[in-house]
């Protein structure tokens, strides 16, 4: 095994560092989720953090947004040394998170989940929902992300209720977007919108760090990625001068077959036969309208 | 007979009076519970904090000879007793309704000690009138026939219930920190990565429950009875956990189920002639009670984290 070490890519070294982690130790009992990582973001790049299940992806971002606290290890954001101890402070360093599982609150409404925390006016006033639909409409208009600001959250679809998170993170003036396994529970359209609206953002002057192990997303999206490997750094690469195989052999630390041969199956008996299924969603919409499939052995 | 006397107390303004004062009592700890579990920490000490209150308030108003010192007392013992009941379930995380009845057994315990010990086996003496929390009559308004008497003859403390349910409607859903409480007791992870103190929110809202049966308590012994008697929260306690539930956990509903279980209450004293027997006619609120949470209310659900203890950090 090589001893990982963080290269630099030989792009521009001038432009500055928005985001660099020296170091960062984090275990819990019984695991070590990151074992002296390293990252360095640059300024106005999309920067993928890519490793499999486990590797400590979500760990270091975590500890970036100021929900972990690293056991040892630093944070630099635009140069300064700082010390995140919580949400707040990251939210003060203009560091925003969109998660993995939405952190969002299912019976209130889209602009109440927005600036919930950041509540126009002062904590112990009213609720000026005024200001708060205007400080909304405003920014769905500046980064292009519609959105109906009285609308339960509940009864948004998955695609709109991301849209909602982000613009979370927009309202609060974040400038370096952390994003976990964004397109995870999106459909396809979702996922190509969502592609346009990061480069939008990027070309507002954000820079984002992206969770994934879509290798092909990867490949689209970023500019450099950051290959973690059970806890400790496995590599870094330049998005331009690799291709999925390269990065997934630096995910597993093997060769990785891509395309798997598979012999001819022998279908046996019918093992499940479903027919006529009808299901409704949470939200009271019918997602299954009369499926039926039949599953054989073998 | 029985359908007799109901209809002969139905429409006289003193049983209507009864029912809106009752109401009143029950309506301070429902609201307190409603903040708290908006919140979401489960609550159903109230019965505990209403006696501790009642018997703080007594004690206090005695030895102070000022009654408002004595409602300051009641307030004061019943946040204690929340306190306690905020850092078991929030600090330690422990099961919520075991710590609430740990709560309501205490106070029973506590108070019946304490009265023992400090009146030497006597009981407590009947307050003097002026001792007591007022009666107020407002003037002219209370002279109209049969409104008058209902809405403009009730206690003080009557009129300080329905500003605080104005107060705490307000709260909850016209102002900021009342966004932050329903949050918190919906998503509590959501909120804290908002950037709300949720920890901070919890205590407050479970500490204001206290100090909300407190003042019931106060109600109860220095305005009602003007006396402690051993356990003379008698249950109302419960009464207006239910009325929290029955009203969806909102001020406006939980105000009209303590009506409600008011009119109950007020009825059971009022039908003493029915030649229905005293005992069984006490009975009445309790049933209605349970006749509310089984059979009327289609199923009520609380804020989504209630009762869950927080834990920060990742999945």
């Amino acid at each position: 095994m090589q001893e990982s070490t963080v290269v630099a890519p030989t792009q521009e070294r001038e432009i500055p560092l928005a985001v660099e982690m020296r170091d960062i130790c984090k275990a819990w009992p019984g695991v070590v989720a990151n074992d002296h990582v390293n990252l360095a973001v640059r300024k106005g790049e999309i920067h993928a953090l890519v490793g499999e299940n486990g590797a400590g992806k979500t760990t270091l971002m975590n500890i970036l947004y100021g929900l972990v606290h690293p056991d040892s290890g630093e944070i630099f954001i635009n140069g300064q040394l700082v010390h995140i101890a919580g949400p707040r402070d990251a939210i003060r360093l203009k560091i925003g998170m969109v998660h993995q599982h939405f952190m969002l609150i299912p019976p209130l409404t889209v602009a109440e989940n927005i600036v919930l925390g950041h509540e126009p006016g002062r904590v112990a006033s009213t609720y000026d929902i005024k200001r708060a639909r205007a400080a909304i409409l405003e920014l769905s208009k500046q980064y292009g992300l519609p959105i109906d600001p009285d609308v339960h959250v509940e009864k948004l679809s998955v695609g709109l209720q991301q849209r909602v998170e982000i613009l979370k993170v927009l309202y609060r003036a974040a400038d370096i977007l952390i994003m976990d396994e964004p397109t995870g529970v999106l459909t396809p359209q979702e996922t190509f919108e969502f592609f346009g609206v990061l480069r939008g953002l990027v070309n507002q002057g954000k820079t984002i760090i992206f969770i994934t192990h879509k290798l092909r997303e990867v490949l689209e999206l970023s500019d450099n990625i950051t290959v973690l490997r059970r806890g400790k750094n496995a590599g870094t690469l330049v998005t331009s001068q690799t291709n999925q195989a390269e990065i997934a052999r630096m995910m597993v630390g093997r060769e990785v077959l891509l395309r798997v041969n598979k012999t001819p199956a022998h279908p046996g008996p019918v093992v499940l036969h479903v027919e006529n299924l009808h299901a409704q969603s949470d939200r009271d919409l019918e997602v299954l309208h009369g499926v039926r499939f039949v599953v054989r052995a073998g | 007979m029985f359908l007799q006397v109901l209809f002969r107390v139905l429409p006289s303004s003193d049983l209507w009076q009864s029912t809106l004062q009752f109401g009143a009592l029950l309506l301070l700890p429902a609201l307190g519970g409603v903040i708290s579990e908006r919140s979401g920490v489960v609550n159903i000490a109230m019965e505990g904090m209403m006696l501790t209150g009642a018997y703080a308030g007594v004690m206090t108003t005695l030895a102070t000879h000022s009654v408002i010192v004595g409602v300051a007392g009641a307030m004061i013992a019943g946040g204690l007793m929340a306190l306690v009941h905020a850092i078991v379930s929030i600090n330690f995380k422990a099961n919520q309704i075991v710590s609430g009845i740990a709560i309501n057994i205490a106070a029973l315990g506590l108070t019946n000690y304490l009265l023992f010990i400090q009146t030497g086996g006597q009981g407590v003496p009947s307050l003097k009138d002026a001792l007591r929390l007022p009666n107020l009559a407002w003037g002219p308004l209370a002279n109209i026939p049969f409104i008058g008497r209902v809405l403009f003859q009730q206690n003080i403390i009557f009129y300080v219930a329905v500003l605080i349910l104005l107060g705490i409607q307000f709260l909850l859903f016209r102002t900021n920190i009342g966004l932050r409480i329903r949050a918190v007791g919906e998503h509590p992870q959501a909120a804290d990565t908002a950037g709300v103190n949720v920890r901070l929110i919890r205590y407050l809202c479970v500490i204001g429950s206290g100090l909300l049966s407190g003042l019931a308590g106060a109600f109860l012994a220095l305005g009602i009875a003007g006396i402690f008697n051993s356990n003379m929260t008698a249950g109302f306690g419960f009464i207006a956990l239910a009325a929290m539930i029955f009203g969806k956990y909102t001020p406006w509903g939980t105000a009209g189920a303590c009506i409600i279980f008011g009119l109950g209450q007020a009825l059971s004293v009022r039908m003493q002639d029915s030649g229905i027997s005293a005992s069984l006619l006490s009975t009445l609120p309790y049933i209605l009670t349970i006749i509310a949470l089984v059979g009327l209310v289609g199923r009520t659900t609380p804020p989504a984290a209630d009762g869950i203890p927080y834990e920060p950090g990742t999945e």
